[in-house]
C-alpha cells in the first residue's frame, strides 16, 4: 500500500512531495509552522490543496478532476488530543470506524475488542472518555484508528500531550503496532523518529529540505533543525580552503567568520556547506585564547541551563557544555561576552542540502 | 440586542470543550475581580435589580390568594392555558426541526451570503412582534402572498390555531438557532473530522457525533424557544386574533381579562411568572452549576 503525494498550498507556503513505501513509517519533522500538520490535513482531506495529486494504493485521493471526501480515503488521522466521542464508551469508540464502514454490529464489536487488546486497553472498554487519563484515552484512540483498518495511518504528534512517564509506554506500543504498516507521523521528538520511523523528512518553510534514515540525520545533520535534534552545533556557510566561511542570518555568528574543520567529502570552494560539532567539544574562555589550532568565536551568552551532569551555555544558535565548577570559575552569566573555542579536528564539514 | 441564550458561551478553557478530558486552564471561576469595584457600580447594579424585582413583587402583592385557585381554573383560563401549552409545544418542535439545520448550515458550511442569512434569521429577535404579525398576515392572510393560493386549495391559516403556531415559531426560531450555532462554533469540528477520517459518511457523523455533542445546547435552546413561544403576544394578536379556545393564548387572555376581571389577570400573570422562574432555573441554573462542576 504505497502512497505518493505532491501538493502545494499557497496559504501555508507549502510545496511538498514524497512517497511512503508499502509498510514504511515516515516521520515528518520540522520547526513549528513548517507545515507538518497541514500536510496531514491535506492527505486526510480536511484541507484542500491548491494543486497536486495523492495516490494511495492505486486510488487517487485527489488530483486533476477528483477529490475524494475524507470518509472515502481510508486514511485515519490520530491527533495529539485523543478526541474520543464523549458519549460513547471506549469499546463503542473503537467500534465506530467499522460500524461507519458498514460492518454489522456484532462483528464491529468483535473487531473493537481485538484492537483494544492490541493497544493493551482491554480493561478500559466499558469506560467513558471522561473516566480515562490522557494516556488511557490515547491508547483507545490508537485502537480506534487501527480498527478503521486504514490503508494509511496519519499520526499528528500522538505523544505530545502525554506525561513524560506515560509517553515511553505508549511509544513502545506504537512501535509494535506501526511495524509493517504504512504511516506518516508528525513529531518534534527525535526519540519518536528513532523508534517509530523508517525514514525522516525534515520540513522547513513548507518544503522537504532533508531526508534519510533517523540514524543518517543524527550522524550528518545538514540543517540547524536536525542538528538541534541531535544536540549538535551547526554553522552554515560556503566552503573554503580548509573549512567554511559563515553565512548570514545565524544568531550569534558574524557573517564571514572562518570555521576550520575536516570535510567529510571533497567540496568545491564557494559551495554551500555546513559545519557541525558537539557542544562538549566547545571550550569556553573569558579572554580570547591564543596560539592553538582552534576556531574561536566571540559570543554573547544568552542562557545557562542544567543538562545531565553539566551546564549548557547557550549563545545564539551555539551551545557549549561546561562543568558547574568551570561555570562558577569563569563567572558565566547571561549577557556576558565570552569566547567559544573548538578544535578544527572536532568540526565536520558537509555539503549543505540543496534548498 | 438580546444577548446569547444560556448554554451558548464557549467552553471555559477555550478548547473544544464538551467533555474533553483536558483540565481547565489555571484559574477557577469566582476568583476574579479581586481588585474590587467602585461603589457607584454596586449602586447602579442594585437599581437594576430593583427595576426587575419590584414590579414582580408589586404584582405578587395584588394577588387574591384566597381566590387564586378558582381564578386560574376557570373555563376561560384553562382553555387559554391548554391552548398555550399545545401551541408552544408545536412551535418548539417546528423550531427544532427547522432551526437545527439552519444552525448547522450557518456554523458548518461556507457560501456567499452566509452572514446575511444569519442576520436575516436573527431578525425576529429585534423586530417588534406586531411587525412580525403584520408580515405573517401579508404572507398567509387571505389577501397575502401565499394566502390567496392556499385559499384556492381550501386552506385558511390566518386567525386559526396554525397561525398561532406560525407566529410563535417566527419569534422563537432565533433563540434555537443562536443557542445551537454558538455551541457548534465553540465545540469546533475536530470530533467530526476525526469521525470522517474513520470512514463515517456525513449522515453518520451528524447522527452519531454532531447531534449527541449538541444535546445540551439543544436542550437549553428548546427551553428558551418554548418560553418565548409561551409568552408570545404581539404577533399572535395581529396574525391570529383572539378567538377563545382557537387563538386566545394565555398572554392574550391576561390582556383581555385585565379590563373585566383584574384579579383573574393577576392570578394568570403569576402563573406565567412561575413558568418563567422554572425556565430560567432550567437553563441558566444548569449552566451556572456546570461552571463549577464541569466534568
Amino acid at each position: 500500500m504505497s502512497f505518493t503525494l505532491r501538493a502545494t498550498l499557497a496559504e501555508r507556503q507549502l510545496d511538498v512531495g514524497f512517497k511512503v513505501n508499502d509498510g514504511e513509517t515516515v516521520a515528518l519533522m520540522g520547526a513549528n509552522g513548517a507545515g507538518k500538520s497541514s500536510v496531514l490535513a491535506i492527505i486526510a482531506g480536511l484541507v484542500r490543496p491548491d494543486h497536486g495529486e495523492a495516490v494511495l494504493d492505486g486510488r487517487v485521493l485527489f488530483g486533476t478532476g477528483t477529490v475524494l471526501p475524507p470518509h472515502r480515503r481510508s486514511v485515519a488521522l490520530l491527533s495529539q488530543d485523543a478526541l474520543l466521542f464523549p458519549q460513547l464508551s471506549a469499546l463503542e469508540n473503537v467500534a465506530f470506524g467499522p460500524r461507519s464502514q458498514g460492518v454489522p454490529k456484532r462483528a464491529a464489536r468483535k473487531r473493537a475488542v481485538e484492537w483494544l487488546a492490541e493497544a493493551e486497553a482491554t480493561h478500559l472498554s466499558p469506560r467513558r472518555p471522561a473516566e480515562l487519563s490522557g494516556g488511557q484515552a490515547q491508547r483507545v484512540a490508537i485502537a480506534r484508528a487501527l480498527a478503521a483498518e486504514p490503508d494509511l495511518l496519519l499520526l499528528d504528534e500522538p505523544l505530545a500531550a502525554l506525561d513524560a512517564t506515560v509517553a515511553p509506554v505508549i511509544r513502545r506500543m506504537l512501535r509494535r503496532v506501526l511495524a509493517g504498516r504504512s504511516a506518516v507521523i508528525v513529531t518534534h521528538d527525535i526519540l519518536d523518529a528513532l523508534l517509530l520511523a523508517d525514514r525522516v523528512l525534515v520540513l522547513e518553510h513548507g518544503r522537504v529540505v532533508e531526508q534519510g534514515t533517523p540514524k543518517q540525520l543524527i550522524a550528518h545533520p545538514r540543517s540547524a533543525f536536525t542538528a538541534e535534534l541531535a544536540g549538535l552545533n551547526v554553522i552554515g556557510g560556503t566552503a573554503a580552503a580548509d573549512g567554511l566561511l559563515a553565512g548570514e542570518g545565524q544568531p550569534g555568528i558574524r557573517a564571514g567568520s572562518p570555521v576550520a574543520g575536516t570535510a567529510v567529502q571533497p567540496l568545491e570552494p564557494g559551495e554551500s556547506a555546513v559545519a557541525a560539532f558537539r557542544p562538549a567539544a566547545v571550550s569556553v574562555f573569558a579572554e580570547r585564547p591564543h596560539g592553538s589550532p582552534r576556531n574561536v568565536l566571540a559570543v554573547t551568552v544568552d542562557d545557562l541551563e542544567p543538562a545531565a551532569g553539566h551546564l549548557k551555555v547557550r549563545a545564539g544558535q551555539l551551545a557549549a557544555e561546561v562543568t558547574a565548577a568551570a561555570a562558577a570559575e569563569l563567572d558565566i552569566y547571561p549577557g556576558r561576552s565570552m569566547f567559544f573555542a573548538v578544535k578544527a579536528a572536532e568540526v565536520s564539514i558537509y555539503p549543505a542540502k540543496s534548498a | 440586542m438580546t444577548t446569547g441564550p444560556a448554554g451558548t458561551r464557549p467552553a471555559q478553557d477555550g478548547t473544544a470543550g464538551l467533555g474533553t478530558p483536558l483540565p481547565p486552564a489555571g484559574r477557577q471561576s469566582g476568583q476574579q475581580g479581586t481588585t474590587g469595584l467602585p461603589a457607584a457600580v454596586f449602586i447602579f447594579a442594585a437599581a437594576g435589580t430593583v427595576l426587575v424585582l419590584l414590579p414582580l413583587l408589586a404584582m405578587a402583592l395584588r394577588v387574591d390568594w384566597a381566590g387564586f385557585w378558582p381564578l386560574v381554573t376557570s373555563d376561560g383560563a384553562l382553555a387559554a392555558l391548554g391552548l398555550s401549552l399545545r401551541t408552544a409545544t408545536a412551535s418548539t418542535l417546528v423550531c427544532l426541526l427547522l432551526g437545527t439545520p439552519l444552525a448547522l448550515v450557518l456554523a458548518r458550511s461556507s457560501f456567499p451570503g452566509r452572514k446575511l442569512l444569519r442576520a436575516v434569521v436573527l431578525l425576529p429577535l429585534v423586530l417588534p412582534p406586531v411587525v412580525g404579525g403584520m408580515a405573517l398576515l401579508y404572507t398567509f392572510g387571505r389577501q397575502g402572498l401565499l394566502g390567496s393560493t392556499l385559499e384556492l386549495w381550501g386552506i385558511q391559516i390566518a386567525f386559526s390555531t396554525t397561525a398561532v403556531v406560525l407566529a410563535q415559531s417566527f419569534v422563537a426560531l432565533p433563540f434555537l438557532v443562536l443557542s445551537v450555532e454558538a455551541s457548534l462554533r465553540s465545540s469546533g469540528s475536530r470530533y467530526e473530522q476525526a469521525a470522517a477520517t474513520l470512514g463515517a459518511r456525513p449522515a453518520t457523523v451528524l447522527r452519531r457525533v454532531t447531534l449527541p455533542l449538541l444535546l445540551p445546547a439543544l436542550a437549553s435552546g428548546t427551553v428558551l424557544c418554548f418560553a418565548r413561544a409561551l409568552g408570545e403576544f404581539g404577533a399572535t394578536l395581529t396574525f391570529a386574533g383572539s378567538l377563545t379556545g382557537v387563538t386566545r393564548t394565555l398572554p392574550l387572555e391576561i390582556y383581555l381579562q385585565r379590563e373585566t376581571d383584574p384579579d383573574a389577570a393577576v392570578a394568570l400573570s403569576m402563573l406565567l411568572v412561575a413558568a418563567a422562574v422554572v425556565i430560567v432555573a432550567l437553563t441558566y441554573g444548569r449552566t451556572g452549576l456546570g461552571k463549577g462542576a464541569r466534568r
